[in-house]
């Protein structure tokens, strides 16, 4: 079995800028980053390691298989933080499937219908 | 505090001073009751599905959502994760169609010949003889897509558990099974 790629996703921000589609999403992510002012820049306190970060590059498709978009997303590399020290709570607001279905069910026999919203930028929020 | 709960932190608190409760059962799912009835809201990390008995509600709920964070309002829910959804006044359907096509498609399986079996009768599947699969990544990561399949075919539960059970060391008749179960799978869609 082979995987298939259909369209090249770069793995790194070298690779990225050459091709000025993903040049024009990371431009776009960046936009909004300034926009909703995600960082202020300081001085490294004494003893205190910056954490790294990095480009990551996906196409996005639509429902039916159609690409919809380029989407960048600047990451931090989390993964050189220690739990306990530089983190101590890790939770996502991920619902259960049985959850999903419960509602799903409920809105049949209800004849009630279901709607859809999308945050933009979620990772963004906070304080 | 890491990013996603922050964010859950945020819109918890907006639901819980706009009179929601956060239910017991899961932390994602909030409920609102009022003389005028009941909103349901089921968090996603970024995707919420919003259902209640008062059509009326649901605007000012939107208007007020769009206002204190960037939403986007995609309507009835059609799409969610990887999980098609048809709504008509009796009935919802769930439809897997699209994922299980891309997952065929991702495999090279896309032009595989249909079978109306999901696992061939009296098969002994053992797990030390034959050959070692050699790309068990591969293996593993098409039993995770075949697991998230049951959502909408509770039959191929059983087969799953069957080839489930040899994650750690996958043999060539292990993957001839799953294989199997691809090809039941475009059989069905």
């Amino acid at each position: 079995m082979v995987r298939i790629i259909q369209e090249v996703e770069p793995t790194c921000f070298e690779q990225a800028v050459i091709n000025p589609k993903w040049d024009n999403a990371m431009d776009e992510k960046m936009a909004t980053l300034d926009a909703n002012a995600t960082w202020k820049l300081v001085v490294l306190l004494k003893d205190k390691k910056a954490i790294g970060c990095k480009w990551v590059c996906k196409v996005k498709h639509n429902a039916d298989g159609s690409m919809s978009k380029y989407k960048a997303r600047l990451v931090a590399k989390g993964y050189a933080q220690i739990h306990g020290i530089d983190y101590e709570k890790t939770y996502s607001p991920v619902a259960k499937m049985t959850i999903i279905r419960v509602i799903i069910a409920m809105a049949t026999t209800k004849g009630w219908s279901l709607h859809q919203m999308d945050v933009n930028n979620v990772f963004l929020h906070g304080d | 505090m890491q990013a996603p709960g922050a964010w859950l932190d945020k819109i918890g608190q907006y639901f819980v001073t706009s009179g929601f409760q956060t239910s017991n059962v899961d932390f994602s799912l909030y409920v609102k009751r009022t003389n005028h009835g009941i909103v349901v809201i089921v968090i996603y990390v970024d995707d919420l599905i919003i259902t209640r008995n008062n059509d009326a509600n649901i605007f000012n709920l939107n208007k007020l959502l769009k206002q204190k964070f960037e939403m986007k309002d995609l309507g009835e829910l059609h799409y969610f994760l990887g999980i098609e959804v048809i709504q008509s006044h009796k009935e919802i359907w769930l439809l897997q169609r699209q994922y299980a096509l891309n997952k065929l498609f991702e495999y090279g399986m896309t032009s595989c010949k249909p079978i109306l079996i999901v696992l061939e009768q009296n098969v002994k599947l053992n797990a030390d003889e034959g050959d070692v699969v050699e790309d068990t990544i591969m293996y593993r990561h098409i039993l995770g897509s075949l697991i998230y399949m049951t959502i909408k075919r509770p039959d191929l539960s059983y087969v799953i558990t069957v080839v489930n059970q040899f994650m750690q060391t996958p043999r060539k008749a292990h993957l001839d099974a799953v294989r199997c179960i691809l090809r039941y799978i475009k059989h069905i869609l």
